[in-house]
């Protein structure tokens, strides 16, 4: 069963004066199945980023349709947005966004006290998160205390907390070392096998390598799409390098 | 050709920092005309040739000083404030090639533009508004008013030599702090992660316990000497408890309710509380100077402004007839009718010839002698314990000497007593002596036949301080001498001389007023002269009650104009210290709501929160200023009651009027900053 539904997303960006106008999508098509593991790779410029924000519902398509586990994103109502997105969306960006102010601990609570629940479910819920994260010693320190990799743990728990249908992943290993950021995809992996499904937008070879499916965006339309089948990561590496080359060289499909 | 180059990247600095530089220069613009136009009145021409003018002058003259001072020190600290705004800026010129000297020579360009600038605008609305400050002063202490327009020039190059030393003595500064600073340093002292602070347990307690004392000093004062000795005491211990409190005693109480995990995690005290923590330690400081100018202008409009609208009755209790005529006598024994007899009649021919009839004439003789009384006996100092150090002014108290035949003759009654019987009076206590006799150490006991009810003191003023026991007797002789006895005449503290008063009220213009009081002061030297060495008394005195009146108003309508110029420096200090506060945050929280917005929060939760934020920031130096000044005024009363304003109504509307009149303009403070920081915050 599929989870999340594009079906003809396009985005026109208009300049507001005079009438130039910029078309970020065209025309982009995919459907995500509960439990699967994608990333979406894509040269700066080729409508990434837009995607992520509207799939995240904060842009509005110009046309086409985004739904989410049966919801259709365009028909919630503005005031209801943001609760939608804390309840069913969980992201992680590639600067953390982590707020110096609190403890990690509470950085990861946050979705959870503007959802109103109390200090006892929060933390019955953490325990187990921050055991699979290994962030159970990291909690009582503040973000500026901890490293990157640390930081991107919590980050993630903080994302995974509120039980998202869907977890929306924007370079999450580009502010990391190579190290930390093998860590944080072995642990996507983790999190992805205990039925989570997960869209990441990444630039990274390596990172998009761990994933189950590969889409490849170009020029705002979704140019390619590679499988893991049988594969393992290595080879799955390789497929993506070439493919990459042949989109770089400019051939057509 | 290099210094037109510098001056252009100066100018461009300061256009760039607009939104910083503007309130700056503003409130420069604000001090040095400020500083002008008080300088100005206290040697105008035309208000020290009012009546009551030396009085406006002189207060005013201190007025320049306190204005002066607190420039000094406001300067400074919005100075530092703009420095750390822009260090980047240099770190970035410096590591772009430019040396420390060059900065330097950007720094003092700078400084000369903005010098220039708050100068020639501040000198204009000084000059301006020198000649409608006059107005009103002169308006507000009952003067008459002239029309000519004046410029000081002396006054002008005054106060731009003392401006110019400020603004160099910064520039010094600012060269010095950039000369020892590296350019990585430069570049990165805005963005430092700061740690959010430690809840300091010992100085939050500190503050509180300094705090409780000085309101539990504040509360206790019971009488002016006491108020008098412990007011900068308490003030000293507030300012430092509100400093401790704001910085240190904020965190420990967000740390506590960080601990109360059912109250924290709430949505509507989650983000406030973590926030404030952070935001405490670095503006605990701002808020605790903002809630201490708001203090300061509470306290000095309620007092000027009560002091002010109660001179009216102040005055009438300081004298209570038109004019009064007083002559003093080493003792009662000195005292000769003759002498007395020879002044009544030449008063008396006065009269006749302006042809006024004096009404309520008072004529009475008394005496003061200072000592403790403690129950109902009376010890002089003899052992010298008037001075000892346990014992403080407060514990003094005086008697006032009267015959029963004065007694009598004044209040039209009809008394008799015994050669040891004695009537008594309480000033100052409300309550009546409570003891059958009445004890003069050494010197022998008295019954107490009668408690007189109501008498008419004599000098409504002094006796505001000191408790006064009026005492009626026979033998007005005897008494004073056994009273001088038992006080060691060395020591004598204050009024122990006997002294013969004559007052009376004319019903007429204050012309004749003045007529007769001239005349009457010229007839007692001419009597005093006439005597020769052979007179009975060593000193007189003749007042006016009018000419009183207007060195009242002049002192005390010059300090509630004073009060109302201090008050617009300090208001406007507030603001400015305000309004940084709320730039410097709202860039760093648009960051913060930036992340928090993309968690799950919708703008309504946003705006929710920053109102509950700006709320607690702007009132929260107001609501402790509000309570230092509640718990100020039993001393502000007793001070008071010290320059003789006892009028308590009169102070209370003033104190909450004050307030109100605050309170407003804060409110207006608050709408216009909370815009700008939403602009901010939400990245307009």
């Amino acid at each position: 069963m599929s989870i999340l539904d594009v079906s003809g997303v396009k985005k026109v960006y208009t300049a507001r004066f005079g009438g130039h106008k910029v078309e970020a999508l065209k025309n982009v098509s995919f459907s995500v199945e509960e439990g699967e593991f994608t990333a979406i790779m894509g040269e700066s410029g080729s409508g990434k980023t837009t995607l992520l924000n509207i799939l995240a519902a904060l842009d509005k398509p110009t046309q086409g349709t985004v739904i989410l586990d049966g919801k259709n994103l365009s028909s919630i109502k503005e005031k209801n947005m943001a609760d939608f997105r804390r309840d069913n969306l969980g992201f992680v960006f590639q600067d953390f966004n982590l707020l110096d102010t609190f403890t990690l601990e509470d950085n990861i609570y946050l979705p959870l006290v503007l959802a109103g629940k109390n200090y006892m479910q929060m933390s019955a819920r953490l325990e187990p998160i921050a055991d699979l994260l290994g962030i159970t010693n990291l909690l009582r320190k503040y973000p500026y205390e901890v490293s990157g990799g640390q930081k991107q743990r919590a980050a993630v728990a903080r994302a995974l907390i509120t039980e998202p249908k869907l977890i929306l992943a924007d370079e999450p290993t580009g502010a990391l070392d190579s190290k930390a950021a093998g860590e944080l995809l072995k642990l996507f992996r983790n999190i992805n096998s205990s039925g989570r499904t997960i869209l990441m937008v990444t630039h990274s070879v390596k990172a998009a390598s761990n994933a189950d499916r590969i889409m490849f965006i170009k020029d705002g339309e979704v140019f390619h799409q590679l499988y893991r089948g049988n594969n393992t990561n290595e080879q799955l590496y390789q497929s993506i390098t070439d493919t990459l080359t042949l989109l770089q060289s400019g051939g057509d499909r | 050709m290099k210094i037109g180059f510098y001056g252009k990247l100066a100018w461009s600095g300061i256009k760039k920092n607009r939104q910083l530089y503007i309130p700056y220069i503003i409130t420069c613009i604000v001090m040095i005309s400020m500083s002008y136009i008080v300088s100005f009145l206290s040697k105008s021409e035309t208000i020290m040739n009012m009546s009551g003018g030396d009085s406006v002058c002189m207060t005013l003259g201190l007025g320049t000083n306190v204005i002066l001072i607190f420039s000094v020190i406001f300067l400074f600290y919005t100075n530092s404030f703009l420095m750390r705004k822009r260090k980047k800026e240099f770190g970035l010129y410096n590591i772009l090639g430019m040396n420390k000297k060059n900065i330097c020579q950007i720094l003092f360009w700078e400084m000369i533009i903005y010098c220039v600038i708050s100068y020639i605008l501040g000198m204009i609305f000084g000059i301006t508004l020198s000649k409608f400050a006059e107005l009103i002063l002169i308006n507000v202490v009952n003067g008459s008013t002239s029309l000519e327009f004046t410029i000081s020039w002396g006054v002008i190059c005054a106060t731009a030599v003392k401006y110019a030393v400020i603004f160099s003595v910064i520039l010094l500064c600012n060269l010095v702090r950039i000369r020892f600073v590296n350019p990585i340093e430069l570049l990165r002292s805005e963005n430092v992660g700061e740690k959010p602070p430690k809840s300091n347990w010992f100085l939050g307690i500190l503050g509180l316990v300094v705090l409780v004392a000085a309101y539990f000093i504040a509360m206790s004062v019971e009488n002016p000497i006491d108020a008098m000795s412990w007011f900068f005491v308490a003030v000293i211990m507030v300012i430092t408890a509100t400093y401790l409190l704001f910085i240190a005693g904020s965190v420990v109480m967000c740390r506590a309710m960080q601990k109360n995990k059912k109250y924290y995690y709430k949505p509507n005290h989650f983000v406030s509380v973590a926030s404030m923590v952070y935001r405490m330690k670095r503006n605990g400081a701002g808020l605790a100077s903002i809630c201490i100018l708001s203090t300061m202008v509470l306290v000095i409009m309620s007092t000027t402004s009560s002091m002010y609208y109660g001179a009216e009755d102040t005055i009438n209790k300081m004298y209570t007839r038109d004019i009064a005529i007083t002559t003093g006598f080493a003792s009662y024994e000195d005292y000769r009718e003759k002498d007395i007899g020879r002044i009544k009649d030449r008063v008396n021919e006065c009269f006749a010839k302006h042809n006024v009839v004096p009404e309520s004439i008072k004529e009475q003789k008394y005496t003061y002698i200072s000592g403790i009384i403690s129950d109902n006996i009376f010890y002089g100092d003899n052992n010298g314990n008037l001075y000892d150090s346990d014992l403080a002014f407060s514990d003094l108290s005086q008697i006032c000497v009267i015959s029963l035949d004065d007694y009598n003759t004044v209040n039209d009654a009809k008394e008799a007593l015994g050669n040891d019987e004695i009537m008594m009076y309480v000033s100052n206590s409300g309550k009546q002596y409570q003891y059958d006799t009445f004890e003069i150490s050494g010197g022998g006991t008295y019954k107490v036949k009668k408690n007189v009810e109501e008498l008419e003191e004599n000098r409504g003023s002094i006796n505001t301080i000191f408790k006064t026991y009026y005492i009626i007797t026979t033998d007005p002789i005897g008494l004073e001498d056994k009273l001088k006895t038992a006080v060691n005449e060395d020591h004598a503290v204050y009024g122990d001389t006997m002294s013969w008063y004559y007052g009376f009220n004319i019903d007429s213009d204050d012309k004749t007023k003045n007529t007769v009081y001239c005349e009457l002061k010229e007839i007692l030297k001419e009597c005093s002269e006439a005597m020769g060495d052979d007179i009975s008394y060593n000193s007189y005195n003749v007042y006016n009650k009018e000419i009183e009146r207007n060195d009242f108003y002049g002192m005390n309508g010059g300090l509630l104009f004073l009060g109302i110029m201090l008050s617009i420096v300090f208001l406007f200090a507030a603001v400015l210290i305000i309004y940084y506060k709320q730039i410097s945050e709202g860039y760093e929280d648009r960051h913060r709501f930036v992340i928090m917005k993309k968690v799950g929060m919708n703008n309504r939760e946003i705006r929710k929160c920053i109102n509950s934020q700006l709320l607690t920031v702007f009132f929260l130096p107001i609501i402790v200023a509000a309570l230092h000044l509640g718990f100020a005024f039993p001393m502000l009363k007793n001070i008071l009651s010290m320059i003789f304003m006892t009028d308590e109504i009169v102070l209370i509307v003033t104190t909450i009027g004050t307030l109100a009149v605050f309170a407003v303009g804060y409110a207006v403070v608050y709408y216009a900053t909370s815009k700008l920081y939403y602009g901010i915050v939400s990245g307009d």
